[in-house]
C-alpha cells in the first residue's frame, strides 16, 4: 500500500561524525544505513543516546530540550533553538569545537541530499549537494554562499521534496514522533503532540496541519488575553465604585439641556437594560426550576409505569398457552414422560378448564391478562400520565433554553449600552462637567467608565477572535475525523497487530474527541479489568512505541520506508516482554518500515528474538566497544557484554 | 432502561412479521428494532429517548440486552411462539399488543417500528441486517472487531448528518409535508447505505 | 457525511415506494403495504412460475370511491383458499380484508388511478426474468428483480449456508443468471459462454458476496476480506459471521477454465484445470488451521466453491465450432481431493457449479 499522506520522510543512508570526541578512539566514525535494522550496541556511558541525537541534529539543527511544555510545532522548535546549540557541550572537547561536524545522506521524496553541520551550528551549513533527479547534482558547497544561506537553501529544498508545510513541522515530527529517545516522552498520553502527530499524518495536508496548529495558539492566545483583560476591567471598576462612594452627595448644576436629556436617556436605558438582565436571570432560575421539577415527576412516574407493567408481565398467565402445553398439543407427546399418543392432552386441557394448573392441579387465577381489569386500567392511566409528563419535561427544558437565550441577549444589550454612554461621555466632557458642577472627580469617573468599556469592547473582540478560531478548527477536526476513517483500515489493524505482539492481548486504538481535542484512545477489549492506566510505565513506552511505529507506516511506503529512531528501548523491561519488544520490532520492520536502534545488550532478549526474526542480510549489528576508550568498570561489564553480544552475532548468523 | 419498551418492540415486531415474512429470529429483532430506532432519529428524536441502547459484540450487532430479555419474555408468557428460530404471534399476542398500542408511552413508537417492518416487506430480512452492517458505527466496529456502544459520538454525527441530508432531499422532492409513513425514508436509506458502501450502483439486495 | 445528492436523485427516480408516495401520499403507500404483504403471502402457498398466465393484486387508495368495476368471480376469506382456485388471475383486498378473485381482471390503466397494482408476468420463452411492476396514479414503476428469482416477493432466505449454496448453484449460477454472472463471459458472437472475461474471481466473489448477504438469515456479516496486514497475504476469499453463535466460515473461491488477457483480445496463457481446485483446497486448510490457532475458542468451517466453466477444445476465444459433446463435458466431471479432506469435518463438501454454455445439450 502506498503512503497515506503526501509527505515524504527521509530515509538516511549514512551518517559520518568527525572529530567527535565523545567517540575518542575514532578520528571520524562513519556507519552506513542499508538495512531494515541497524542497531548500535554498546554498554551505558558510551554515548549511544548521543548518536542517535547527532543524527537528528544532522537533519534537522534541533535536539529537543528535556521537559519542554508542548504547545504546538512552532513553538516546539523556537524553544529548541538555543538548547540545540549548546547540546554538544562536554560531549566534544574545546579543542574539537571547531572540527566536529557531522555529515549525513539521506533520500528524500526522490530527492538525494548530502549534507555536512558543525556541531555546534543548528542553523548553517558547511557543505551542501542536493540531486533531485531530473537535474544534475547541485552542489551548494561553494564560497558564494554564506553557511546560513547554505541552511535556509536546504531547508527550502528539504520542504519542497518532503511536501512539509513548514520545517517546524518535520521537526516535530522527526523528533518527537519518529524518535523514542531517553527522554522517553509519550506520545499517546499528551493530549496536543497525539494531536498535532494526527494532523500530519492523517491531516488533509501539511497546510491543514498547520493552520490547526496556529488556530490553536491563536484560540489559547485570545482566551488567555480575554480573561486578562476581564481582570483587568474588574480592577478598573472597583476604582471607580471608590471614586463615586468620594464624590457621593455633590450637587449637579444646571447646563446644557439637550445633551443632559440624551444623558438622561442614556442613563434610564442603561438601568432598564440593568433590570431586564437581571429580570432574564431570575426567570432562567425560575425556567430551571420548573425543568427540575418536571424531570423529577416523569422520572417519578416513569418509575411508576414500569413498575406497573412488570406486574403485569409477572401475573401467571393462562396455562393453555404455557409453552409445555402447546408443545403437547402440537406434538402429541409428552415431555415428562415421553408418551405418545392421540388425545393425550385431554386431562390438562380438562384442568385448565376447571381453572387449574395441568400439571400440579393447583388454582389459578382466572382468565387471561384482561385488558379492562382494575390493573389494566391502572396502567393506562399512568402511562397517560406519563406521555403528558414527559411532554411537560421537553417543553420545560424547550422554554430554559430559550431563557438562557435571553439572558444572553440581555446580557449583549446592555454591553451595548455601556458602550454607547461611555462615549457619549467621552464626546460631551464638557457640557457635562458644566452641569455637574465640574467636579475632578466626575471627570475621573467618566474616563474610568470609558476604560472599563474599552476594556469589555477589547474582551469582547478577544472572545470572538477566540470563537472564530474555534470554529474553524472544529472544521479542521472534523476533517481530520472523516480523513482519519478513511485511513483507519491501515492504520488501526497496524497498530493493533504491533501492540498485540508486544502485550499479547488484544488492544485497540479508536478516535475520539476529549472535549474541543481530537484523541486516540486505547482500550483493551480482551480483559475487561485492565486499563490502558493499569499498565506499567515501561509497558507504556512500548505500546507508544507502537503507535509511533503505526504513525511510521501511515507515511512510510515499500519504495521509501519510514525510519524510526529508538533509543535503548529496553531498558527497565521485564525479561518477559523483552523477547516480546524483539518481536514487534521485527514485524515492523518487516513491513515498510526501518529501524535505527540503540542498544545495551547485556541482558537484552529483545535484541536476541530481533535478530531470530530478521537475518543477517536485514539486520547490522554494530559494536561501539571500538569507538569510545572505557573506564575499568566499563572494561569489566564489557566482557559479559562480548559474550551476549556473540551470542546474537551467532543468531543473526543462524537465521 | 425501559423494559416496557423494549418488550412492547419485540411483541410489535414480532406481530408484524408473523404473515408476510413467516416469523423473525431473535437477532432479526434486534436489527428492525435498530432501523425503527434509526427512524426515531429521522424525526429528529433524541438517541437517548428511545429508551434501550444498542452494542456491537462479539456474540451480536446490533443488540441490546434489554430487547434480548424483552422477547425472551414475550415468548415465556405465550404471546408468541417460537420453532427455535423463528417466532411468530399467537392469538393472546395479538389481544395483548392491541391493549399495549393504547398505552401512552407505546403509541408515538408504534409508527418506527411499522416502518422498519415494512421495509422487512420490500427487501430480504438478511438484505436489511447486511445493509445495516454498512451503517457508519456498525461498520467502524465490525470492521475492526470492537465491542461499543453504538451511537458514540463520531458515528453518531457522521449518522445524523445523513439523516439530515435525507430528510432535506425529501422535502425538496415534495412528498407530502403531512406523510407520516416511514417506509420511504427507511426504504431510501437503506439503500443509500449500501451503495455509498458498494461504491457504484446495483441492487445491494439484488445480488 | 452526508448522502451525495446525486445518489439520492438517481434512487428516488428507481424507488416504487417513493413514486407510490409522490402520487398518492399516505393511503397510497398504505395500499401498496398490504399489496405487497399479499403477494408474499400468496407466494407462500404457490410458486410465482405457477400463475402461467400473470397474476394482478390491488387495494384501493380510497376506499369510498367506488371503482365500477364488474363483480368478483369469486370471494376468499384466506390467501390459501385462494391460492387453491386454479384460474385465479386477479386479486384485490376490499375494505372487508377479504379478498376478491377474478380469472380475468379489469384492466391495469381502468383501476390504476384509483389504486395500488402489482402485476406479475411470467417470463417468456426466451427464459428471461419476469416482470413484475407496481402502478399507481399517473404511472408505474417496475420492481427490480434482476437477480432472477422466481419474484422479487418470493426472494428465498436460509438458515444453512449448504442449502443456500445449493440454491445458488442450481437456480441462479448454472445458468449464469444473476446480473453479476452475466457479466463474467467473454461474449462472442453467439453469446455461447465458453470463455470468461479477464480476472473473473473478482466477479464470482462478488456474486457470491452478495447472495449469501441477501439470503442468508441471521449472518452478523458477510465480507470480502480485504488485506488487512502487511504480514497477512492472500487471505480468504469470503468470512461469514454469524449472530448469536462462536462459528464462522471461511470461503474460498476458484474458478477452472479459460480467460481473456486483459487486453481482452485474446486468450489468456493460462487455464485452470481441477488441479487449481485442489491448490485451492489446500489453502483453505492452510488458513482454516491459521485462524484457528487465533481463534481456538470459535467453530470454523471452511467451504470451497468452485465455479468450473471448462470446455473442451476451446482453443481460440471464439472458436468457430464447439459440439454440444465438448462444450457440456465437463458437466460431471466432479474434481477429487484425494486424501485431503481425510478426518477433516471443518471442510465441508465443496460444491462444484458447472457453469452451463449456451449450446443445445448434446
Amino acid at each position: 500500500m502506498d503512503g497515506v499522506t503526501a509527505i515524504s520522510l527521509p530515509v538516511p543512508t549514512r551518517l559520518r561524525l568527525n572529530y567527535f570526541s565523545i567517540y575518542d578512539r575514532r578520528r571520524a566514525v562513519d556507519v552506513r544505513f542499508d538495512k531494515d535494522v541497524f542497531c548500535l550496541a554498546g554498554a551505558n556511558g558510551l554515548g549511544k543516546s548521543t548518536f542517535l541525537a547527532a543524527l537528528n541534529f544532522a537533519l534537522t539543527g534541533t535536539v529537543p530540550r528535556p521537559e519542554l511544555n508542548f504547545l504546538g510545532p512552532s513553538q516546539f522548535y523556537e524553544e529548541c533553538r538555543e538548547y540545540s546549540a549548546r547540546y554538544f557541550d562536554g560531549r566534544i572537547s574545546s579543542k574539537d569545537r571547531e572540527n566536529a561536524t557531522v555529515e549525513i545522506e539521506f533520500e528524500v521524496g526522490g530527492t538525494s541530499i548530502r549534507l555536512v553541520r558543525g556541531m555546534f551550528e543548528p542553523e548553517s551549513l558547511r557543505e551542501l549537494s542536493i540531486d533531485s533527479g531530473d537535474s544534475p547534482l547541485v552542489d551548494y558547497s561553494s564560497a558564494q554562499l554564506s553557511d546560513e544561506e547554505r541552511h535556509e537553501r536546504y531547508v527550502s529544498e528539504f520542504l519542497r521534496a518532503s511536501g512539509f508545510g513548514s520545517f517546524a513541522q518535520f521537526v516535530f515530527l522527526q523528533l518527537l514522533v519518529l524518535t523514542f529517545d531517553e527522554d522517553r516522552r509519550l506520545l499517546f498520553w499528551s493530549e496536543r503532540e497525539s494531536e498535532q502527530a494526527l494532523f500530519l499524518a492523517f491531516g488533509v495536508d501539511a497546510e491543514t496541519s498547520q493552520r490547526a496548529e496556529r488556530l490553536q495558539r491563536q484560540w489559547d492566545k485570545a482566551d488567555s488575553q480575554a480573561r486578562n483583560i476581564q481582570w483587568q476591567a474588574t480592577g478598573v471598576r472597583s476604582r471607580l465604585t471608590a471614586l463615586r462612594e468620594a464624590v457621593a452627595g455633590s450637587d449637579p448644576k444646571a447646563g446644557d439641556e439637550e445633551v443632559e436629556s440624551k444623558h438622561r436617556a442614556l442613563t434610564v436605558k442603561q438601568e432598564a437594560a440593568v433590570s431586564t438582565l437581571s429580570l432574564a436571570i431570575a426567570k432562567v432560575k425560575e425556567a430551571e426550576l420548573r425543568a427540575d421539577a418536571a424531570g423529577s415527576h416523569a422520572m417519578r412516574l416513569r418509575q411508576e409505569y414500569e413498575r406497573a407493567y412488570a406486574e403485569r408481565l409477572a401475573t401467571p398467565r393462562v396455562a393453555r398457552v404455557h409453552p409445555l402445553v402447546q408443545e403437547l398439543t402440537a406434538s402429541g407427546s409428552c415431555g415428562v414422560c415421553g408418551n405418545h399418543h392421540e388425545g393425550i392432552d385431554e386431562v390438562p386441557l380438562a384442568r385448565i378448564e376447571a381453572g387449574a394448573c395441568p400439571l400440579c392441579d393447583s388454582s389459578l387465577p382466572t382468565g387471561e391478562t384482561s385488558a379492562d381489569g382494575p390493573e389494566a386500567k391502572k396502567l393506562f392511566a399512568l402511562g397517560d400520565d406519563l406521555a403528558v409528563a414527559e411532554e411537560q419535561k421537553l417543553l420545560s427544558e424547550n422554554d430554559l433554553n430559550f431563557r438562557r437565550a435571553e439572558q444572553a441577549a440581555a446580557e449583549s444589550a446592555l454591553f451595548e449600552i455601556d458602550r454607547a454612554l461611555a462615549s457619549f461621555r467621552e464626546a460631551n466632557t464638557a457640557v457635562l462637567l458644566r452641569q455637574d458642577g465640574s467636579s475632578i472627580s466626575d471627570n475621573a469617573e467618566s474616563a474610568l467608565e470609558r476604560e472599563i468599556a474599552e476594556l469589555l469592547e477589547r474582551k469582547e473582540s478577544q472572545l470572538t477572535r477566540r470563537n472564530e478560531a474555534r470554529k474553524e478548527l472544529d472544521q479542521l477536526r472534523a476533517s481530520l475525523i472523516s480523513r482519519f476513517a478513511e485511513m483507519e483500515a491501515k492504520f488501526v489493524p497496524d497498530f493493533r497487530s504491533l501492540a498485540e505482539e508486544f502485550l499479547g492481548i488484544p488492544i485497540d486504538v479508536d478516535l475520539v474527541k476529549n472535549g474541543a481535542h481530537v484523541n486516540l484512545k486505547l482500550t483493551f477489549s480482551g480483559s475487561e479489568r485492565l486499563t490502558p492506566d493499569a499498565l506499567s510505565e515501561s509497558q507504556k513506552f512500548f505500546i507508544d512505541i507502537a503507535l509511533r511505529m503505526a504513525f511510521a507506516r501511515a507515511f512510510g511506503s515499500e519504495v521509501a520506508p519510514a525510519t524510526l529512531f529508538v533509543d535503548t528501548p529496553e531498558g527497565s523491561l521485564d525479561i518477559a516482554y523483552e523477547s516480546r519488544a524483539g518481536k514487534m520490532f521485527g514485524k515492523f520492520a518487516d513491513g515498510c518500515g526501518r529501524l535505527v536502534m540503540t542498544a545495551n545488550i547485556n541482558t537484552s532478549q529483545l535484541l536476541l528474538e530481533l535478530a531470530t526474526v530478521c537475518d543477517v542480510s536485514r539486520m547490522e549489528l554494530l559494536r561501539m566497544t571500538e569507538w569510545s576508550s572505557l573506564t575499568d568498570v566499563q572494561l569489566e561489564a564489557e566482557d559479559l557484554f562480548t559474550e551476549a553480544f556473540s551470542r546474537i552475532e551467532e543468531q543473526l548468523a543462524q537465521a | 432502561m425501559h423494559e416496557s419498551v423494549a418488550t412492547f418492540d419485540a411483541l410489535q415486531l414480532i406481530a408484524l412479521t408473523s404473515s408476510a415474512e413467516n416469523g423473525i429470529s431473535e437477532s432479526e429483532v434486534q436489527t428492525l428494532a435498530y432501523v425503527a430506532c434509526i427512524l426515531a432519529l429521522f424525526e429528529r428524536h433524541e438517541v437517548s429517548t428511545w429508551g434501550y441502547g444498542f452494542s456491537v459484540t462479539p456474540d451480536g450487532a446490533p443488540f441490546s440486552s434489554a430487547l434480548s430479555d424483552a422477547t425472551q419474555t414475550v415468548c415465556r408468557l405465550g404471546w408468541c411462539v417460537s420453532d427455535g428460530r423463528q417466532m411468530t404471534i399467537t392469538s393472546n399476542g395479538i389481544t395483548e399488543l392491541k391493549f399495549q398500542t393504547a398505552l401512552a408511552p407505546n403509541r408515538i413508537r408504534s409508527r418506527y417500528l411499522e416502518g422498519s417492518a415494512a421495509l422487512a416487506l420490500t427487501m430480504p430480512l438478511p438484505a436489511i441486517a447486511a445493509a445495516l452492517s454498512d451503517e457508519p458505527g456498525l461498520d467502524r466496529a465490525l470492521r475492526f472487531g470492537r465491542v461499543v456502544r453504538l451511537f458514540g459520538d463520531i458515528a453518531l454525527e457522521k449518522l445524523v448528518e445523513q439523516l439530515t441530508s435525507l430528510n432535506e432531499f425529501l422535502r425538496w422532492e415534495d412528498r407530502d409535508a403531512n406523510d407520516d409513513d416511514l417506509l420511504v425514508p427507511a426504504a431510501m436509506w437503506i439503500e443509500l447505505m449500501s451503495r455509498s458502501q458498494a461504491g457504484e450502483g446495483g441492487h445491494p439486495h439484488a445480488f | 457525511m452526508p448522502f451525495d445528492p446525486a445518489l439520492m436523485a438517481d434512487l428516488a427516480e428507481e424507488l416504487y415506494v417513493l413514486h407510490v408516495s409522490k402520487a398518492a401520499q399516505d393511503p397510497g403507500v398504505d395500499a401498496l403495504k398490504l399489496v405487497i404483504r399479499t403477494a408474499k403471502e400468496l407466494y407462500s402457498h404457490k410458486q410465482p412460475d405457477l400463475f402461467a398466465g400473470g397474476l394482478m393484486i390491488f387495494s384501493s387508495i380510497d376506499d369510498s370511491v367506488e371503482t365500477g368495476i364488474d363483480e368478483p368471480d369469486r370471494q376468499f376469506d384466506s390467501l390459501a383458499d385462494a391460492a387453491g382456485w386454479h384460474e385465479l388471475h386477479t386479486i384485490r383486498i376490499n375494505e372487508a380484508g377479504r379478498f376478491d378473485a377474478w380469472a380475468h381482471g379489469p384492466a391495469i390503466a381502468d383501476i390504476q388511478h384509483l389504486a395500488i397494482v402489482y402485476s406479475y408476468q411470467p417470463p417468456d420463452a426466451d427464459l428471461s426474468t419476469p416482470s413484475e411492476s407496481i402502478h399507481y396514479p399517473g404511472g408505474s414503476a417496475s420492481v427490480p428483480n434482476t437477480n432472477g428469482y422466481p419474484s422479487s416477493f418470493a426472494a428465498p432466505t436460509f438458515w444453512e449456508l449448504e442449502d443456500a449454496f445449493d440454491f445458488y448453484a442450481r437456480r441462479l449460477a448454472a445458468r449464469s443468471t444473476c446480473k453479476f454472472l452475466k457479466n463474467v463471459w467473454a461474449v462472442d458472437s453467439d453469446d455461447r459462454r465458453l470463455v470468461l472475461v479477464n480476472t473473473p474471481e473478482v466477479v464470482f466473489r462478488e456474486s457470491l458476496t452478495q447472495y449469501l448477504r441477501s439470503t442468508l438469515r441471521d449472518a452478523k456479516s458477510v465480507r470480502i476480506r480485504e488485506e488487512q496486514n502487511a504480514s497477512e497475504s492472500h487471505p480468504v476469499d469470503i468470512q461469514v459471521e454469524w449472530q448469536m453463535q462462536t462459528h464462522l466460515a471461511l470461503i474460498e473461491v476458484k474458478w477452472l477454465g479459460k480467460c481473456l488477457n486483459v487486453a481482452g483480445t485474446a486468450l489468456a496463457r493460462y487455464a485452470y484445470s481441477d488441479a487449481r481446485a485442489r491448490e485451492g483446497m489446500e489453502q483453505l486448510i492452510g488458513y482454516v488451521d491459521a485462524l484457528y490457532e487465533r481463534l481456538p475458542d470459535d467453530d470454523v468451517l471452511g467451504y470451497l466453491v468452485v465455479f468450473d466453466a471448462r470446455r473442451w477444445g476451446v482453443s481460440d476465444w471464439e472458436p468457430a465450432e464447439i459440439t454440444p459433446i465438448n462444450a457440456w463435458r465437463y458437466e460431471h466431471s466432479e474434481v477429487t481431493y484425494d486424501g485431503l479432506l481425510d478426518g477433516r469435518t471443518d471442510i465441508r463438501a465443496s460444491p462444484r457449479i458447472f457453469l452451463e454454455p449456451r449450446v443445445a445439450r448434446p
